[in-house]
């Protein structure tokens, strides 16, 4: 299989660096990560255009067996977002990575950053459950060490502890839901699970829970998502935008794959994982609007979109379970087109937070603003990707939107109470979701790059190098072209929605019945009236002459950087709204008594989930562990005296068996 | 050639509906009030101004204002000059109605935080917050629309309206306050927003585009005036019956535009403006009226649930 020639680039580029200067070895490994999507692209084109399998089978020794790798359609489509996102990152870990390479070594980051690329595609390539864990464990590894790259700083490591532990929970549920099935099916390889999710048993249901609540820990999805905020800002930037664009998706992968084998869902399952979605993209959305940390900001919005990925999943389902093959159809391409677009606006978003920290060195929010001035074409950057995000028209997102929009009003004529139900629930949920993150990223880029200092910088600050800049051009580029044209792109997503749907597709976009032709000559319609305007009131300005004065301030001649509306006072009257869902995002020490000492403010915005339900079980768990303490003394002989033991019962325990 | 008579329809609209509103709010003032092309003149006065810019402004500041105004004729496409003979319809387009109105009030927000003025910070943070709660009733409302049409476009689901008596009945009921309700927060009016105060603490929209002069601010009052129009087109496409003969679909629709304009008036000038901590109770009322409207026409297609 050709594609595996490209999973030997990454990993040899990986190596090689490891021996080179720490200047060259992000040359290496971006030029490793370059070859390695020429040599897929034929195979990808192949598998993408025609929707044939391409299937290699590799020998393992016992207990693995024959352990398949296939790249069907769908696993096509990820590996294309994996290869470009490792390579954007690449490219733009050159500039980012250019400040730390006179302060250490660089080798664990340009060893485990292609190696992450790999393990990924591995990922989505293995048909055999024990090599899929495996990639998946590598895969969490390579990360972590990403993760912590910065490790001498106390809350990064701390960020990767729970990072760690949050993986290993989640693929602790994945062990057990692969071993269920192997056990009733007795193979390892995972197309198995057809076999297993044949009859909707109650064991095969609680597989799909596993697997859901497994794969939900890696995508983000509420209630399992309480490691994302905090490994997202402790990561180097680069590795957050791989991480959130397409790391976090091969969660959605799993839960794509396990779903194909499941046959029709029922109307529960498919109403359940749908409001999942809805309630992960609210609850992301709402907290990231709290955040005062711009890239936890960012962090909480991917909750929100692997909301509205998993809600077109959900639609998806729905359409199945009503009998709908348009639905399905709509609901499925508007989940992978979401997913493609997130990928596009939320790795540009993520590096243009890490161009303003490279100059900045801060990631909060309220101690930026008027960057604007200062590094200008980050911040036009960041603002088509903010554009992007919140599904503006002329942008990438709100083709995306669209289409789970038009699901929704489809299925609104559905003669099933449920169905309608559902779809205003998502008509509604959608709409406020996307009202929200215009608020949200309102908020972000108007803080962060408007209005005037809020902190004098000492250095020059200014855009960063063509190595940091060229990636987000890149990527607002293909947010642009597909906003204006997704004719271009929807055949993309032609045959792995064909092969998730198990529905013959040729022309997606006509299937869709969305006429693509006529919004794009409103759009037309709209920039044209936008350049009419913008040249009206220039040659209005020529004529009648324009003054330049300081802004409007009522008369008062406070500083102005500190009488501005900051992050938190510009959120604050919808945050009233949520009541407490968000604690300490009010800290308060109030004046107290007739003269009063001292008062303070501030706002330590946590998360609901979290300080609620995760906090209170991990210290119920430590209470239940407690007792076990008085056998960890820290002596070795009595260790040893505990193996003894335990080899002693084992011998009991065969004797026994055989007695 | 309809095509470009049908825009510039659109485009006069507004001068004589705000018009009537100030004549009218003056009529409850006691006062004559000026002439009802006055608007008209306003904005012609405005484009004979210069400008005065703050010092603190980027390139979001000087195209804010032409994006607002923009979006906002490029969403009249769909719902004028009378809501069944829009110039553009396909099927979805209000998303597209209600996401490019998103458009212009993002860059508007934008502009207003360019000036690094607290007040046009207080006026971005209250429109985006009540927009939150508007946007998701409208939704609702449209969805509900299209449940007891079965159709998904604008003109469509107008032309349509009279496929369920009891049901066009309950949406004319509990639609059109809803729809009324958008309009008072979407077009800036009292009790939600006070266009006509002075005192900026207590404003919403006025204060957000306080630093906005000469053809910018025309832009500005003009694209929120032509937004209040297109919500009242809403109401009139709910409230006129299809399949009229022409020349009286055209009387009802100007019928009205001018009740509307009336009512309007009215409610700014009886009612006291609404505290601001109590605004979001008063919009949250769109979206109650939209769940009840989805409920009842749930009930009448299904037949109970």
């Amino acid at each position: 299989m050709a594609i595996f020639s490209a999973l030997y680039l990454l990993f040899g580029a990986g190596l090689i660096s490891l021996f080179l200067r720490n200047s060259l070895k992000g040359i290496l490994v971006a030029a490793g990560s370059f070859l390695g999507i020429l040599v897929a692209i034929p195979s990808l084109y192949r598998v993408l255009s025609t929707g044939r399998e391409i299937t290699a089978t590799v020998h393992l020794a016992q207990p693995a067996g024959d352990a398949s790798f296939i790249m069907d359609p769908l696993a096509a489509f990820f590996i294309l977002l994996i290869l470009l996102g490792g390579f954007l990152a690449s490219i733009y870990s050159l500039g980012y990575m250019k400040p730390y390479a006179q302060k250490k070594s660089l080798s664990t980051y340009y060893f485990f950053l292609p190696f992450l690329t790999a393990c990924m595609m591995l990922v989505v390539l293995a048909r055999n459950s024990l090599v899929f864990l495996t990639a998946w464990e590598m895969m969490s590894a390579a990360s972590f060490f990403l993760v912590v790259f910065e490790d001498e700083k106390p809350e990064v490591r701390k960020a990767g502890m729970t990072y760690l532990v949050a993986m290993q929970a989640g693929a602790l549920l994945l062990i057990t839901a692969f071993a269920l099935a192997a056990l009733k099916t007795g193979t390892f390889d995972i197309a198995g699970l057809g076999v297993l999710f044949q009859d909707h048993s109650p064991l095969a249901i609680a597989v799909l829970i596993l697997f859901f609540l497994g794969f939900g820990v890696k995508a983000g999805l509420i209630p399992v998502h309480t490691w994302l905020p905090q490994a997202h800002p402790a990561a180097p930037s680069p590795v957050s935008a791989l991480m959130s664009g397409v790391m976090i998706k091969t969660g959605i992968y799993g839960i794509l794959r396990i779903l194909t084998f499941y046959g029709n869902p029922e109307p529960v399952l498919a109403f359940s994982i749908f409001c999942i979605g809805l309630i992960s993209g609210l609850y992301g959305v709402i907290h990231a609007i709290a955040q005062k940390d711009l890239k936890k900001l960012l962090a909480y919005s991917s909750i929100e979109n692997i909301g509205i990925i998993v809600m077109g999943i959900g639609l998806g389902l729905i359409g199945k379970a009503s009998e709908n093959p348009l639905i399905e159809i709509l609901g499925y391409s508007g989940a992978l087109f979401h997913m493609m677009n997130h990928f596009l606006f939320k790795s540009a978003l993520f590096y243009g937070a890490g161009s303003v920290y490279l100059g900045t060195h801060t990631r909060n929010m309220e101690k930026l603003g008027g960057l604007v001035h200062r590094m200008p074409l980050t911040a036009g950057l960041f603002l088509i990707a903010s554009m992007a995000i919140m599904g503006l028209p002329l942008l990438n997102g709100f083709m995306g939107e669209f289409i789970l929009y038009t699901g929704f009003f489809n299925e609104i004529h559905d003669a099933r109470t449920w169905a309608v139900i559902a779809s205003i629930l998502g008509l509604g949920g959608l709409s406020l979701i996307g009202i929200l993150v215009a608020l949200c990223f309102a908020k972000a880029f108007s803080i962060v790059f408007l209005g005037i200092p809020r902190t004098t910088f000492e250095e020059t600050i200014q855009d960063p190098p063509a190595t940091m800049l060229g990636p987000m051009i890149v990527l607002a580029i293909a947010m642009f072209v597909i906003g204006l044209i997704p004719q271009f792109i929807l055949p993309l997503l032609a045959q792995p929605v064909a092969g998730i749907t198990g529905i013959a597709i040729q022309d997606l976009s006509a299937m869709m019945q969305i006429p693509l032709p006529v919004i794009f000559r409103i759009l037309m319609i709209f920039s044209a009236s936008i350049l009419g305007l913008l040249s009206l009131r220039y040659a209005l300005r020529r004529r009648n002459g324009v003054q330049y004065f300081r802004t409007w301030d009522c008369g008062s001649r406070f500083s102005e950087s500190r009488i501005q509306y900051t992050g938190f006072s510009f959120a604050a009257p919808f945050l009233d709204l949520t009541g407490n869902l968000i604690p300490g995002k009010n800290a308060h020490v109030k004046p107290q008594g007739v003269f009063p000492k001292q008062a303070e403010w501030e706002s330590r915005p946590g998360d609901c989930i979290d300080a609620r339900m995760i906090q209170p079980a991990i210290r119920g768990i430590f209470l239940l562990l407690k007792p076990f303490k008085q056998i960890q003394t820290g002596k070795t002989r009595q260790y040893l005296l505990y193996g003894l033991i335990f080899l002693v019962l084992i011998l009991l325990f065969i004797f026994g068996m055989h007695v | 050639m309809k095509l470009i008579a049908f825009i510039l329809l659109i485009l006069i609209t507004p001068f004589p509906f705000i018009g009537l509103i100030e004549r009218f709010k003056s009529m409850w003032m006691g006062r004559k009030g000026p002439k009802i092309s006055q608007p008209f003149w306003d904005i012609l006065r405005l484009f004979r101004k210069g400008e005065v810019i703050s010092s603190v402004t980027s390139f979001v500041f000087s195209v804010g204002a032409s994006v607002y105004l923009a979006s906002v004729i490029t969403a009249a496409l769909f719902v004028a000059p009378h809501p069944v003979w829009s110039v553009a319809s396909f099927p979805g387009d209000f998303i597209l109605f209600a996401y490019l109105l998103g458009f212009g009030r993002f860059f508007l927000i934008l502009s207003a935080m360019d000036t690094g003025s607290s007040f046009e910070g207080m006026g971005a943070s209250r429109e985006i917050t009540f927009a939150t709660l508007v946007e998701p009733a409208f939704f609702v409302l449209l969805g509900t629309l299209a449940l007891l049409t079965g159709q998904t476009s604008f003109s469509t689901i107008f032309a349509h309206l009279n496929t369920q008596p009891e049901g066009v009945l309950f949406i004319k009921i509990i639609g059109v306050p809803a729809l009324f309700l958008m309009l008072l927060v979407e077009g800036s009016r009292g009790p939600v927003d006070d266009p006509a105060t002075h005192l900026e603490l207590t404003m919403i929209h006025e204060v957000m585009v306080l630093d906005h002069s000469g053809p910018n601010l025309a832009f500005v009052l003009y694209g929120s005036w032509l937004k209040m129009i297109l919500i009242m087109q809403l109401i009139a496409g709910i409230l006129i019956p299809p399949a009229l003969p022409l020349e009286i679909q055209i009387a009802c629709w100007a019928g009205v535009m001018f009740l509307g304009s009336f009512t309007t008036a009215l409610v700014e000038s009886l009612v006291a403006r609404v505290r601001m901590s109590h605004n979001p109770q008063l919009i949250f009322g769109m979206t109650a009226l939209a769940l009840m409207a989805f409920a009842s026409i749930l009930y009448f297609i299904h037949g109970g649930v």
